[in-house]
């Protein structure tokens, strides 16, 4: 069997610069053929042999949740496109303003043969730095697609004020914690920062806001180390983040602790809140230190599709902190707070 | 699994395929590949092969011509094309940027009917005909034996319509989920489909008595039924589930037979024209023989590089045709 073939997810809001951006992935010389998946080809200019239509065909499983829904056409076109297997090196899914993007990653998930063949790399969302803050306040699509994210690219960043800017990634932070924020103005990013990531491996979730640690300095292992702002000046208030709410009512919690965690405590809470408040839970990420275990263990999930594996050792000197994030709607601070407190071993 | 030496070394042929095999067919004695690369290769007689370059794409579906002559391609070209075995090609209808995920046809009725997004397209003497439009996209086509009636699946169901009554509303079948591949029994008293959730849907017509078969731990691709309706043979798991359909109530009630049980997944199922014996593919490219009467097994092919996509009887029942998706074919003596 040959490996899975990695697919990126390319989401944004309506003029962000998604198309360009494609574009740029599709003809920069990197040795990779892609596989394009857009909605509406044919009204905009792509250069790539291999482009498909993609109908965004969303259903529910059977299973009488809402939550649970899969882009139907998507499996479809996968399934297709591997009768033409060793044409291609990888997918690209471009994804309409409108699209949800839940639908599409848990195609990735949910279908056994989509994944057995592919796997998600990550899901880039372009936003514009100038209208984002409006389109933030009045799109529940904006707001889904920026929590859902794992790379933000801030396109147009020429276009804004360097106070708006702050301001605007302030807010990108508060409803992702998680993604890495990145700024451009012409589409012109790095590829390797937005393709290759393997953001939904386990094994490759490396850190999630370091910003509860008091002492924390930005560096390079900071998840905001791509801006461009003056560290020293932002103050480190992160904490406070996670109280801004959208319009949307999407939001962040972001929750700690330097006591070990119990897996007997853990494990059936976090099962049981991503069944019981699934359809609120857009996406959630956590590490954990587990008593007399050498190993971290990490979760990461999107609505009530959790996986959870022990991954690396923890390192010596590193600080045994258990962290865990929670991106969604109605999320409440406190019940959570004090939820995982109970999970203390 | 007695098969010591697959029959592949003893009464058969290996072909380097080079792409994707989307399935197989008889021709006249020689088998007709169709290929993920666009092409249809021709194995003849004397052993020679001919490669037919059809599509510019993947061909996604194939079924042999009403005229039992050509084969008739559906590819991702937007192409519905005709493909001779002198390597004529004849472009029935292209939908430029569509691709047509399914083709089905008829000698009965001559005619041929293609899924393509939301609509199933008719065509009769070699032109279209009439559409018929669906909620959602076709999930899949099947015409009666007669070549009367059309089902389709789409999300919701079936929709069961005669296929050359242009303006047929339709019979409903409907069942909550997601409908991909279908099949209607031989003397269609029965539509069976495969869902998204590993399990199969059927209705008994005309009443619409509602089936359920699941326990599938993937999805159900590849359905055969034997020559009389009596048993209809499913990939999708362990073994080859086969139901019985013999009583008045179907498979209702019943166990189904599991021939050619092994630790791999059966990824494609296809009765001999006439015997109560069944072809099995595996997702590791193996094949065997099950014969019900004396529960033996002839192994046709060993494992390969890729998971069998494609079994083909000959007319006669002496010969089968098999194709990977690595692109490993064979065609085997039996
Ligand atoms: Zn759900
Ligand atoms: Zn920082």
């Amino acid at each position: 069997m040959t490996d899975p073939i990695p697919v990126t997810v390319l989401t944004g809001f309506l003029g962000a610069g998604k198309t360009t951006l494609l574009n740029r992935i599709l003809t920069e010389q990197h040795g990779k053929r892609y596989a394009v998946i857009v909605n509406e080809f044919g009204e905009i200019g792509i250069d790539n042999d291999l482009i498909v239509d993609a109908d965004e065909e969303v259903f529910e499983m059977n299973n009488g949740c809402v939550c649970c829904t899969v882009r139907g056409d998507l499996i479809r076109i996968i399934e297709g496109l591997m009768k033409r297997k060793g044409r291609f090196d990888a997918i690209l899914v471009e994804t309409t303003g409108l699209a949800k993007p839940a639908p599409v990653a848990q195609t990735f998930f949910v279908d056994a043969d989509v994944r057995a063949r592919t796997k998600l790399d990550a899901i880039v969302t372009v936003v514009d730095a100038k209208h984002a803050p409006q389109q933030l306040e009045t799109s529940e699509e904006a707001a889904e697609q920026v929590a859902f994210a794992d790379i933000i690219l801030l396109n147009k960043t020429d276009l804004a004020g360097k106070d708006e800017l702050t301001a605007l990634e302030r807010q990108l932070h508060a409803l992702n914690p998680t993604a890495r924020v990145k700024r451009m103005s012409r589409g012109d990013v790095p590829l390797d920062a937005i393709l290759g990531l393997g953001a939904f491996d386990l094994d490759r979730i490396v850190e999630i806001d370091p910003h509860f640690l008091p002492d924390h300095d930005c560096d390079e292992s900071c998840a905001h180390h791509d801006h461009e702002h003056d560290h020293h000046g932002h103050g480190h208030d992160h904490h406070h983040h996670d109280d801004h709410v959208s319009a949307s009512g999407i939001s962040s919690v972001s929750l700690s602790s330097d006591k070990p965690v119990d897996p007997q405590k853990l494990l059936p809470w976090l099962n049981e809140i991503t069944q019981e408040r699934g359809p609120d839970i857009l996406r959630l990420k956590g590490i954990f230190a587990f008593p007399d275990e050498p190993k971290r263990f990490v979760v990461q999930g999107v609505h009530m599709i959790v996986e959870g594996d022990t991954q690396r050792d923890w390192k010596d000197g590193e600080p045994r902190t258990s962290r865990l994030v929670f991106i969604g709607r109605n999320l409440n601070r406190a019940e959570l707070e004090s939820a995982f407190a109970a999970c203390a071993a | 699994m007695r098969g010591v030496t697959a029959l592949v070394y003893e009464n058969g042929r290996r072909l380097a395929l080079g792409a994707s095999v989307t399935s197989a067919h008889w021709i006249g004695g020689e088998a007709l590949f169709a290929l993920g690369d666009g092409a249809v290769l021709v194995a003849g007689r004397e052993g020679e092969t001919r490669r037919i370059e059809a599509h510019d794409g993947a061909i996604l579906d194939a079924t042999i011509h009403p005229d039992s002559a050509r084969l008739v391609t559906a590819g991702d070209d937007g192409k519905l094309a005709i493909v001779d075995t002198a390597g004529g090609i004849e472009v029935l209808a292209d939908f430029r940027n569509k691709w047509i995920d399914h083709v089905v046809a008829n000698a009965a009725t001559k005619v041929i009917v293609a899924g393509v997004g939301k609509q199933a397209i008719v065509f009769r003497d070699g032109q279209e005909s009439h559409r018929f439009d669906y909620a959602s996209t076709v999930g899949g086509l099947a015409l009666d034996a007669k070549g009367r009636r059309l089902a389709a699946t789409h999300y919701g169901g079936v929709t069961m319509r005669l296929v050359l009554a242009a303006d047929d509303k339709g019979s409903a079948l409907n069942w909550a989920g997601s409908h991909l591949a279908v099949t209607l029994a031989p003397d269609a008293d029965y539509v069976i489909t495969a869902m998204q959730e590993n399990a199969l849907h059927g209705w008994r017509l005309p009443d619409k008595t509602d089936l359920r078969m699941d326990g599938y731990p993937s999805k159900t691709r590849s359905f055969s039924w034997d020559k009389r309706g009596r048993w209809l043979a499913t990939s999708g798991a362990n073994a080859a589930i086969v139901w019985p359909f013999q009583g008045k109530l179907g498979p209702q009630g019943k166990a189904p037979l599991q021939p050619g049980e092994r630790d791999v997944l059966v990824s494609a199922v296809a009765f001999h024209p006439s015997e109560e014996t069944l072809a099995i593919g595996y997702a590791d490219g193996a094949a065997v023989l099950a014969r019900f009467a004396d529960n033996s097994y002839v192994e046709l092919e060993e494992a390969g590089e890729g998971a069998v996509t494609a079994l083909a009887w000959s007319a006669d029942g002496k010969q089968i045709a098999l194709g990977d998706e690595a692109g490993r074919g064979a065609i085997i003596a039996v």
